[in-house]
């Protein structure tokens, strides 16, 4: 039986911005499994992003709960859910990932020294996973000397080096043609099957969607479908 | 990593960084050189006149400082000389005859200072003998007086014309004599140069009915910095006489006074360079931290906790404050080697020097071990400080907000 890795429950959003009330989630009730290669998918404004906000800890709900690796986040402080990014959770943004001054090696060793990796270490897993990534002779490269489909690579070995239980991924094809997507996307499922992360995009990209084994769509806040395919 | 991170953050857009480097640089430097400037000034203006005359102490009967009477007088100055003689410190002394009094040429006529000198000790305490424009200095005849180039004009006298001295004798009422001019002198300032006249000594206790008087014997130290020990050690042997050694800070409190305001304007100066140093450094690191939000939004988003994000913007602002300080000084001592043998001119505004105590027209900037290193602390502190509120902004800052920034 696969553990339950994610659990929100009746899940709202609202925010106030000058006066005006946006209600981002109506009442979400979503259950992960450990090791999916899922996508929450929907039009702009459906709150996909919000929902992958809440559930990596950079936001919290106005009501309702979320529950990730057994801990309720509504009971953790600022410091605990930043421990908890940290430690229990990758992430993999759109744009802006890697730090421009630090090399490949150094971005991907950011975490881990973080976590207080020793150095050799640290290196050693840096380079195994740049290698696996299909960067190893990018090691000393620059973001700026790397291609928009590389420098998503290097996220995603950041985001995996540290084996977190869930890599939470927000439109990570939406700055690459099709063919890196792709390539970017084929790589990720690589990692979801030999790591056993868990893998949770935040896309409107279709063809994340038909890459992914699970389905959920958001529409104006609410899941109006989950797909297991 | 947050330190290797900060080191290469400002590196990251070298004009900016260059632009805060030279802020830094141009502060300390404008902070250095206006205060090394100040200080020339006043060391000058200190120097023109313990050279014109003052000396670094002086003897008197108590109360001669305050009235210049010519009964205020040393009544044995032989056995004053005896009992100083060997005092530790004492480089020169002179006696002098000091009367206030008038003297009249055909044309004109003006009130003076008569000093009555030993024309060869006088030249070791006083540039009065190197200032010499024409003919020459006292040489000990009667008759002979020393007087400056403005009085000469005053007068409208020249080398060899006759004057008369009038002034207050101890014995009788007033006094007259004529003299012819020996020599006339030029110092960096017309008004001495106007107010002062010299004779020789003998002549001037004669001239006012003196004796063996003196009224003052001037000192000098064999430096600047020994001279209150010095006062201090002459007055324990002549107190008891009813005679008093006063350092020349006490013989010239104006000088002293525009010492100290110089010093407090290089106060004033020193704060508001580093105050308006600071505003361009906090702008400029605002500005560097504010366009890499999104970047901190997600560094904070994976798990760096804010206070990292604010030690590495601090340390940003210590590395900015380093470099500037060692390019600062790096800069500062070519530019001071180089004044320190040119000076500075200020001829265009020589007129108006000569009235601050007659300090010359070519100023040499004097730096001071004190000065450096506080104007050093205070451009790196300013520095640091000005990363703070860039820091702290920015550190409150959550990944959402950050993300949203953009």
């Amino acid at each position: 039986m696969t553990d339950k890795i994610i659990v929100t429950k009746k899940l709202v959003k609202i925010y106030e911005e000058s006066e005006v009330k946006v209600n981002a989630l109506r009442g979400v009730d979503l259950t992960v499994n450990e090791g999916e290669f899922m996508a929450i998918a929907g039009p702009s404004g459906s709150g996909k992003t919000t929902l992958l906000n809440i559930i990596g800890g950079l936001d919290v709900p106005t009501e309702g709960s979320v529950v990730v690796g057994g801990k309720d986040l509504s009971g953790l402080s600022k410091s605990e859910l930043s421990d908890m990014r940290l430690n229990d959770l990758g992430f993999i943004f759109q744009s802006y990932n890697l730090i421009p001054v630090l090399s490949a090696l150094e971005n991907v060793e950011y975490v881990m020294l973080l976590q207080g990796v020793p150095r050799e270490e640290r290196q050693r897993r840096a380079v195994e996973i740049l290698e696996d990534v299909g960067l190893g002779d990018y090691i000393d490269a620059r973001p700026n000397q790397m291609s928009g489909g590389q420098q998503q690579r290097v996220a995603v070995a950041r985001a995996i080096v540290s084996s977190p239980e869930v890599v939470l991924a927000d439109e990570p094809t939406a700055n690459l043609d099709s063919e890196t997507g792709e390539s970017l996307l084929i790589m990720m499922g690589e990692m979801n099957e030999k790591r056993g992360a868990t893998f949770i995009f935040s896309t409107h990209d279709k063809m994340v969607m038909d890459h992914s084994r699970r389905l959920v769509k958001l529409k104006d806040g609410k899941i109006v479908e989950d797909i297991r395919k | 990593m947050t330190i290797k991170l900060a080191w290469r953050n400002i590196w990251r857009n070298k004009r900016r960084s260059g632009v805060i480097l030279t802020a830094i640089v141009v502060g300390l430097l404008g902070m250095v050189f206006m205060i090394a400037l100040m200080d020339g000034m006043s060391t000058d203006m200190v120097e023109v006149a313990i050279e014109n005359g003052v000396g670094h102490v002086q003897i008197h009967k108590q109360g001669f400082l305050d009235k210049m009477s010519v009964k205020l007088n040393i009544n044995s100055p032989g056995y004053v000389i005896k009992r100083i003689e060997g005092t530790p410190n004492l480089e020169a002394y002179a006696e002098r005859v000091k009367v206030r009094g008038l003297i009249s040429s055909a044309e004109s006529s003006s009130g003076v200072l008569i000093w009555g000198v030993d024309h060869e000790r006088e030249p070791k305490l006083n540039s009065i003998k190197k200032n010499k424009d024409e003919g020459e200095f006292l040489t000990g005849r009667k008759g002979e007086i020393y007087i400056g180039r403005s009085l000469a004009e005053k007068l409208k006298v020249g080398i060899d014309d006759k004057i008369v001295l009038r002034g207050q004798g101890l014995a009788t009422e007033i006094v007259s004599a004529a003299f012819r001019i020996k020599g006339i002198f030029v110092s960096t300032s017309p008004e001495y140069d106007k107010y002062n006249v010299y004779i020789n000594l003998t002549e001037a206790q004669e001239f006012f009915d003196m004796n063996d008087r003196v009224s003052e014997i001037a000192l000098m130290s064999d430096s600047l910095d020994n001279v209150e020990l010095l006062a201090y050690d002459i007055n324990e042997v002549i107190e008891v006489q009813g005679l008093k050694a006063s350092t020349w800070k006490e013989i010239i409190p104006l000088i002293v006074q525009m010492v100290e305001l110089f010093s407090a304007f290089n106060y004033i100066v020193f704060v508001i360079v580093v105050i308006a140093m600071a505003f361009g450094i906090v702008n400029t690191i605002l500005m560097s931290v504010l366009e890499r939000t999104r970047e901190i939004g997600i560094i904070m988003a994976i798990g760096t906790k804010p206070i990292k994000v604010f030690s590495m913007v601090m340390w940003e602002g210590f590395f900015l404050g380093l470099m500037g300080l060692v390019f600062g000084w790096i800069v500062s001592i070519v530019i001071y080697g180089i004044l320190l043998k040119t000076g500075i001119d200020f001829s265009i505004w020589s007129d108006s020097l000569k009235y601050m105590g007659g300090i010359g027209t070519t100023v040499y900037p004097i730096i001071k071990p004190y000065y450096v290193f506080w104007s050093s602390v205070s451009v790196f502190i300013a520095a640091v400080l000005s990363a703070l509120y860039p820091a702290v902004k920015i550190m409150r800052l959550t990944p959402v907000k950050a993300f949203r920034s953009v």
